[in-house]
């Protein structure tokens, strides 16, 4: 099962399902390429998913980060078999290798920060995922830029520095190394006490969606207010003597008889009358009593 | 006119509690009734009942007979104050008019 957060896991077991063949596109042929199908197929088969969108979305920030290319070179990833794309090759550098390790260990601090807000930003993106327009993969712009946006930051160390060793020693020495970073829409909630079955009870939880359609919730968008009937403030300083027909909506004052508007209205002057005794009380204490009791200045 | 000055300090306190009595602990109970009342009204549009909420609190309302056969002497004191402490007499018909 590969955590499908973390890029340089699905870019890994990408590239070891992914069948490379010679190709022929526009009369030319192509070696050791995959079309855009095949590759929306094995991202959503690694992530376990059947939304096309969402591995496409993945799939274009592995190739945000040049995993792989189209061989024209002019477009980004598209569900579409007649696109074809090649994983990005390194020319043998006369500098060596060294460059590129070294540039990961420092960039893993700044990893760690965007891994424990991880869940923060997963709320936005889904908020976006779901009001967006489907990527059409025709545009290069849009929405796709965003999701490169957040996920190009590489992902913590302990990730992906060991996670790289192994994929480097298991390749091929002229595969580039593999992508990093943490797709936020994919992370696990921070919440241990979230899970599949149960309602998280953050609303920013990157898993709400998906447990609300399990457990046949609607979904609800956003917070619902709920009106308070526990706070007595504005009761306690409403004005005396309000009709009952006139502090409950119209529906309501139809749907019952004559005989119970009046039985209402003798509650309701029982009820405030009781309010202003308490309020004609707090006046006596407070400017009658009150003040005989305070200390005389010195 | 100082409030303060109304009334001699070393009197204050008794006088008070002669007047006013046990009026701290009837604002209490009456405090508690308003809030259940208020409360009831403000959860139902129409109000099914309200008898349950005075059964539960009239066995707290004994203050009111505690008050009540005070009162006299409330009274009593109220008024030879004000015959005989002219600031006080002013403070009680200040507040009248104001």
């Amino acid at each position: 099962m590969v955590y499908p957060a973390l890029l340089s896991r699905v870019a890994e077991a990408f590239r070891n399902r992914v069948q490379l063949s010679d190709q022929v596109k526009d009369g030319l042929t192509y070696k050791d390429v995959f079309d855009g199908r095949e590759a929306v197929d094995k991202i959503a088969y690694i992530i376990k998913t059947t939304d096309r969108n969402l591995a496409l979305l993945l799939g274009r920030a592995l190739d945000a980060q040049k995993f792989f290319h189209a061989v024209t070179y002019d477009h980004r990833l598209r569900d579409n078999a007649n696109d074809l794309y090649q994983f990005r090759t390194v020319v043998a550098s006369p500098f060596g290798s060294g460059e590129l390790e070294e540039e990961e260990g420092t960039m893993g601090t700044t990893a760690a920060l965007l891994l424990n807000q991880g869940s923060e930003h997963a709320s936005t993106v889904v908020l976006t995922a779901q009001s967006s327009p489907t990527p059409s993969g025709e545009s290069d712009s849009g929405f796709g830029d965003l999701i490169d946006g957040i996920t190009r930051t590489p992902s913590p160390s302990q990730f992906t520095q060991s996670d790289t060793r192994r994929a480097n020693a298991n390749v091929a020495t002229d595969d580039a190394p593999l992508p990093t970073g943490v797709f936020t829409l994919l992370t696990d909630c921070y919440s241990p006490t979230c899970s599949r079955d149960r309602l998280c009870y953050s609303i920013a939880c990157p898993r709400r969606l998906e447990q609300q359609s399990r457990l046949n919730m609607k979904p609800q968008p956003g917070l619902k207010k709920q009106i308070s009937k526990e706070s007595l403030g504005e009761l306690v300083t409403a004005e005396p003597g309000t009709l009952w027909i006139h502090s409950v909506p119209q529906e309501i004052v139809n749907s019952v008889s004559e005989k119970e508007k009046k039985r209402q209205e003798a509650i309701n002057e029982a009820i405030y009358t009781e309010r202003d005794f308490v309020r004609d009380m707090e006046y006596l204490r407070d400017v009658r009593i009150l003040p005989l009791l305070r200390r005389p200045p010195r | 006119m100082k409030e303060s000055e109304v009334l001699p300090v070393e009197r204050r306190t008794d006088f008070l509690e002669q007047v006013f009595w046990n009026v701290h602990d009837i604002i209490a109970v009456n405090t508690r009734l308003r809030d259940a009342l208020s409360k009831r009204q403000k959860s139902y549009a129409v109000v099914e009942q309200i008898g349950d909420i005075f059964l539960e609190m009239i066995p707290h309302f004994s203050p009111f007979v505690s008050y009540g056969a005070h009162q006299l002497y409330g009274k009593y004191e109220f008024e030879k104050e004000k015959s005989s402490n002219p600031a006080f007499s002013a403070f009680v018909e200040v507040r009248k008019e104001s």
